[in-house]
């Protein structure tokens, strides 16, 4: 290493955009150099002069410069060329020898660079004019990668991955480059990019990179999948029987069939979007010998997945192909690809198929009934049949291909994906649906989809100054939301959306008490269609109530079509074959009580009247119905007992705090809504059970804050046995919790927030005190097994103003999938955990309230923003108007 | 990704190399590979007397091709590598210096050491107690969960289908329960870690043929240090080669279970270095960096 030389001194009192600034030499400082020594010293070295006053221009503003070339000669050049004093740190050739380690590939020249001016690579910006350099720099993940076309090559550049082009540096100034600069981060925080390939880490990115509109889901699967893919499509609402060798929640468990219900498991059914390229009859796909890099991106902004692959043929043929796909926002049924083969460096003969037929069907698990698989023309149909439930689901797409010879080869596809559910005769519809397109429509429907990709975001996105990667993982969060939910009210949110095979699709609490806020303030088109689910399923739990002995109705704990519980009763551990119970099915009834709470944010948020004296006022009294016959009557008060609060180490417990909380609250609102709703809703009332709930809901024991304050979680919790948590058992998945039931039913621990769901469901009934209490109490014994927890956790330490538990939890929850925390991102992502993250920022850091005026933001939400924060700007939606919110981080400039 | 189609045997002459050359050709015969076998000498031998000494018969003959050379054999063998796009290098751990008596605890030699370090492809090694046992029947592999390991996993699972020999995968866990990837099922290993297994090979093999994926029929859990149990599992299953991936660099102290799988084994050990560009990286902000 170069002597570095003193700091600039003259710093720019703007705030800058980038820290350093990092030079190529040859080409981009300096004409190519003699190579020679002495004619090196004879000649002297040309410099641009355009260069050299924009390097001299970005150091009279503080910014770090660095030179790097990876000749040997450096020093003499650099001395020759009389330059050595514009550069903070410089590195050659020789440096890089030193710093190579024995037998290792030496390391990159310019993140080496960025370190010695002591910076990373994305506060840098690189200026390269080889196509090598500008890869390494698109590698190195710096902030901006300029490249300098000093010979045509601009278009290679751009395409190796420089975010500008520019033919010589007198093109730019510094404002220009700071520009620039902000421009490439904000496009960084809309998409997600991951390069490289690893086998081990393929079903991981294929849950992330998941396409989607709530009618349907693809996982994000390579073009040409590989054999062991998880490639499944799901379609909202079709089921089949349970196949027993599909993993349940985690990869360890099984879950036994579900006696003769038809509708246990969310089918996955094959990919739609695989195509298979050749170039002289090798096949270009990541199971072969061929591949050299890849880059999938997901751009969030307009809901598209890129995917880019490199190959390398025999001969040295070098071979890209870029692909497109989406799932239409604009039109549920349809689906759009585009692939362009573009070879390299040769003009050998490429081919390019797209099938829908999946070359491993036959291994499929579980398997599908293919009825019919047709070619004609440019048509291509192919027909399912789920094993048992009924359903028919036909995929068709068009194909339209052009270019070839010299020119890249683009293949383009519109696909079309229709159900029995959507009409009796799919294959019909599917066809017709295509037929409407004209040729040539591929660009107006990307368009269309786009349109729309960009009105959500209008209402949902969540601009955090200072911190373009929080930007960028919320984003991601609220994009597997949107996809997550459609406008169809027979269906609504699985517990892994469809993204996934865990939990076979169920429906849970998780998406009435975690996502449900989401939808009603970023995206209400979809809360409504959320909340009729549940009164499309009412039957299913008026008869669930009757079958356990009850009134009214019970929701299922784990929920499909019909309302029906398919909970498992039991898992098996696949090692062991041992089984572990399941009470959850039967005993977390809380589940009916989230339901009515539902109804009621709904209609707080909404004041959609008629929602509320039809299905909503059905939904509050038929659950209501079902704790008055659930509740037993004490000495004193009315208990509910044998439940699972949101804890689920601990079954059979009596009183737990959060159920009967929630159930006193859909009493209470059964009772307001059938009194204030009147003759509206009177039909559906039997005499006297206004009167019945609220009395209920006054006797009912809601245990309260004993004198440290802390509530009892369920009777008997404070005399259960001590259990030492350590920091490692800590965000597991509770595998061996499970295993060891028995034993964990009567130690202190628990596998998430249950009592500290109280002061997030009801912020304004508990004291800071009381709040700040039961976080002591309860918080060091929480392992987190669910991904439900941290959020919970993130929006309590928020309120109590505990910044540094608020921003761990919070970043915990926020980066769940994006990091694979839990290790079970491969099979499908969390979106509760995505709604909870939400909240913990709206309702926690925020300290968000919704008043008539709409929301309120908590005075010291500016005090408890995450450090680095300079702002957050958002709009919610409350009562048929958006409103903008923005809090400034104390201190930070308007 | 391979289909072992080309083999490199490195020699210097030694007897010591030359332990490598029936297990070199046989492999060549079965997978129908070009078998390229270079000597590093400063005698080169008459072409005719270097193919002799590899026994090889006359249709054997046709697909071996003899390069000699007098320059670095390192080097040499880098180079002959790249160019004759080999699939796999079969050689001996020590070779001409354990001939001559040299250092004779050392376990692995100066050749075999850079092309462990520097191959981009996998080395057969046959260690100091190697006793030859051909034909190979069956192969074990050690799974980790990390890169370098599914790798290896991947490549012996890709020769074990080319040579339709039996593979089992064995996951070594250490006495102190709770590290590794395995630690989220820390509390009930022997109940649970198999399945979980099944998933990581799974995943290691994801890019493998359904043929390919047949040649697993099993994979287990042993508990203790790892280098003995693997031993001990070759020798419990009568293994005939024990595939394992490493990081790639053997300072002084890197690497234990390698040297003393090398210092132990009398089976051929297949070495996979984890190959850099298959990490992901998911560009997702400073707090995440590498999946």
């Amino acid at each position: 290493m170069l002597p570095v030389q003193e700091p600039v001194a003259a710093a720019s009192e703007v705030p800058r955009a980038f820290d350093a600034a990092i030079f190529d030499m040859d080409g981009v400082v300096t004409r190519t150099a003699p190579s020679h020594a002495a004619e090196r010293r004879k000649e002297g070295v040309e410099t641009f002069a355009s260069t050299i006053a924009l390097i001299e221009a970005l150091r009279r503003r503080g910014i770090k410069t660095g030179l790097i070339t990876s000749s040997r000669h450096g020093r003499e050049t650099v001395e020759a060329a009389g330059i050595g004093r514009l550069f903070d740190a410089r590195l050659d050739g020789v440096d890089l020898d030193e710093r190579r380690p024995a037998g290792r590939a030496a390391p990159d020249l310019f993140v080496t660079c960025a370190e010695a001016l002591g910076t990373t690579p994305d506060r840098a910006i690189v200026f390269e004019d080889a196509l090598a350099g500008v890869e390494a720099g698109r590698r190195g993940g710096f902030g901006l990668v300029v490249g300098v076309d000093r010979g045509g090559n601009g278009a290679a550049l751009e395409r190796a991955g420089a975010d500008v082009v520019l033919r010589d540096l007198g093109e730019i100034d510094p404002d220009q480059l700071a520009a620039r600069f902000r421009a490439r981060q904000e496009e960084i925080a809309w998409q997600v990019e991951a390069e490289g390939f690893e086998a081990a880490r393929e079903h991981t990115m294929e849950s992330l990179f998941v396409v989607g509109n709530g009618y349907l889901g693809v996982r994000g699967a390579l073009d040409s999948p590989l054999p062991g893919s998880r490639s499944d499509l799901f379609v909202a609402g079709v089921y089949d029987r349970k196949d027993e060798d599909v993993e349940y929640s985690e990869i360890e468990f099984l879950a036994p069939k579900r006696g003769g219900n038809l509708y246990a498991q969310l089918e996955p059914l094959p990919f739609p979007f695989q195509f298979t390229a050749r170039v002289e009859g090798e096949p270009l796909d990541f199971a072969g010998p061929h591949w050299r890099a890849l880059r999938r991106r997901l751009d969030l902004r307009l809901g598209v997945l890129r995917i880019e692959a490199r190959y390398e043929t025999p001969g040295g043929r070098r071979t890209t192909v870029r692909s497109l796909r989406c799932a239409s926002l604009a039109d549920r049924h349809l689906l759009l690809q585009e692939a362009v083969v573009t070879p390299e460096n040769h003009w050998g003969a490429v081919a390019l198929e797209a099938t829908l037929a999946e070359p491993n069907e036959t291994g499929r698990r579980p398997p599908v009934v293919r009825l019919e698989h047709v070619i004609s023309g440019d048509l291509e149909l192919i027909r399912y049949a789920t094993h048992a439930s009924g359903f028919e689901i036909c995929v068709a797409s068009r194909v339209a291909v052009a270019g070839g010879g010299r020119e890249p080869l683009v293949l383009r596809r519109v696909l079309s994906v229709f159900t029995s559910r959507d009409g009796p005769d799919p294959r019909a519809a599917a066809v017709a649906h295509l037929e409407k397109f004209a040729p040539g429509a591929f660009d107006a429907l990307l368009a269309a989809h786009e349109g729309k990709w960009r009105e959500f975001w209008e209402g949902a996105d969540i601009r955090v100054a200072g911190s373009p990667a929080t930007e960028q993982a919320l984003r991601f969060g609220s994009y597997h939301l949107r996809i997550a939910a459609g406008d169809d009210p027979r269906v609504s949110v699985p517990a892994r959306a469809l993204s996934g095979r865990a939990y076979e699709g169920h429906v849970f609490w998780d998406t009435e008490v975690f996502m449900l806020p989401f939808y009603l303030h970023a995206s209400p088109k979809e809360a409504r269609n959320l909340v009729l689910y549940r009164h499309r399923t009412l039957d299913g739990a008026r008869r669930r109530a009757q079958r356990l002995g009850y009134r009214g109705a019970c929701f299922a704990w784990e929920s499909t079509l019909t309302g029906e519980d398919v909970t498992p009763t039991e898992i098996i551990l696949k090692s062991s074959g041992k089984t572990v119970p399941v009470f959850t099915g039967n005993q977390q009834v809380h589940v009916t009580a989230d339901i009515a709470y539902a109804v009621w944010r709904y209609w707080e948020a909404t004041h959609d009247e008629e929602f509320l004296a039809g299905a909503g006022a059905e939904i509050l009294f038929e659950t209501a119905r079902f704790w008055t016959s659930r509740a037993t009557r004490g000495p004193r008060h009315d208990h509910i007992r044998g439940v699972v609060g949101p804890d689920e180490y601990h079954h059979d417990v009596n009183d737990n705090a959060y159920t009967n909380w929630m159930a006193r609250f859909n009493l209470e609102r059964a009772a307001f809504v059938a009194e204030s709703l009147g003759h509206r809703v009177q039909a559906k009332l039997e005499a006297g059970e206004p009167r019945r709930w609220a009395a209920l809901a006054g006797a009912l024991y809601c245990p309260g804050p004993d004198d440290r304050g802390v509530i009892e979680q369920f009777e008997g919790f404070f005399a259960l046995g001590e259990y030492p948590l350590s920091g490692e058992e800590r965000f597991k998945a509770p595998i061996s919790r499970l295993f060891d039931w028995e034993k964990i039913n009567r130690l202190k621990v628990i596998k998430q927030a249950d009592v500290l769901m109280l002061p997030l469901l009801f912020p304004e009934a508990f004291s800071d005190d009381v709040v700040a209490a039961n976080y002591r109490y309860y918080e060091p014994l929480t392992d987190h097994g669910s991904s439900l927890s941290p959020p919970v956790h993130a929006a309590i330490a928020a309120r109590l103003g505990l910044r540094e538990d608020a921003a761990r939890y919070w970043k915990r929850s926020l980066w769940l999938d994006l990091s694979n925390a839990m290790d079970n991102s491969a099979l499908g992502v969390h979106p509760a955990a995505m709604g909870g993250t939400w909240q913990a920022l709206v309702f926690g850091l925020l300290g968000i309230r919704f008043t008539e005026a709409g929301p309120q933001v908590d005075p010291r939400a500016a005090a408890r923003l995450p450090a680095g924060w300079l702002s957050v700007a958002m709009t919610l939606a409350w009562r048929g108007r958006t409103h903008p919110v923005t809090v400034r981080a104390e201190g930070a400039p308007p | 990704m391979s289909r072992f189609d080309s083999i490199l045997l490195p020699l210097d002459g030694s007897p010591e190399s030359a332990k490598a050359v029936g297990c070199a050709v046989w492999l060549a015969e079965r997978l129908g590979a070009t078998l390229h076998v270079l000597y590093s000498t400063s005698r080169p031998l008459p072409p005719g007397e270097a193919l002799d000494r590899l026994c090889a018969g006359p249709a054997r003959r046709a697909r071996t091709v003899l390069h000699q050379t007098r320059h670095e054999p390192v080097q040499a063998a880098l180079e002959e590598t790249a160019e004759h796009a080999v699939k796999l290098v079969v050689m001996s751990a020590r070779g001409g210096s354990a001939s001559a008596g040299v250092d004779p605890g050392r376990e692995l030699g100066r050749v075999a050491t850079a092309l462990i370090e520097e191959s981009a492809v996998p080395v057969l090694l046959l260690p100091v107690h190697y006793r030859e046992s051909l034909p190979w029947e069956s192969m074990l592999v050690a799974a980790s969960g990390e890169a370098a390991a599914d790798q290896a996993l991947a490549s012996a699972v890709r020769l074990s289908a080319m040579l339709r020999l039996r593979v089992s995968v064995v996951y070594v866990a250490e006495a102190a329960a709770g590290v590794g990837p395995l630690a989220a099922y820390a509390d009930a290993p022997q109940h649970e870690y198999p399945r979980r297994l099944e998933e990581m090979v799974r995943r290691a093999i994801v890019g493998a043929s359904p043929e390919e994926c047949r040649c697993v029929d099993e994979v287990r859990v042993r508990r203790g240090d790892p280098a003995t149990e693997l031993l001990a599992d070759v020798e419990d299953r009568r293994s005939s080669v024990l595939a394992l991936g490493w990081h790639g660099a053997l300072g002084a102290t890197r690497a234990p279970v390698l040297r003393r799988l090398l210092e132990r084994a009398e089976c051929p050990l297949l070495v996979v270095r984890e190959v850099s560009r298959s990490r992901v990286r998911l560009k997702v902000g400073d707090a995440i960096g590498e999946l």
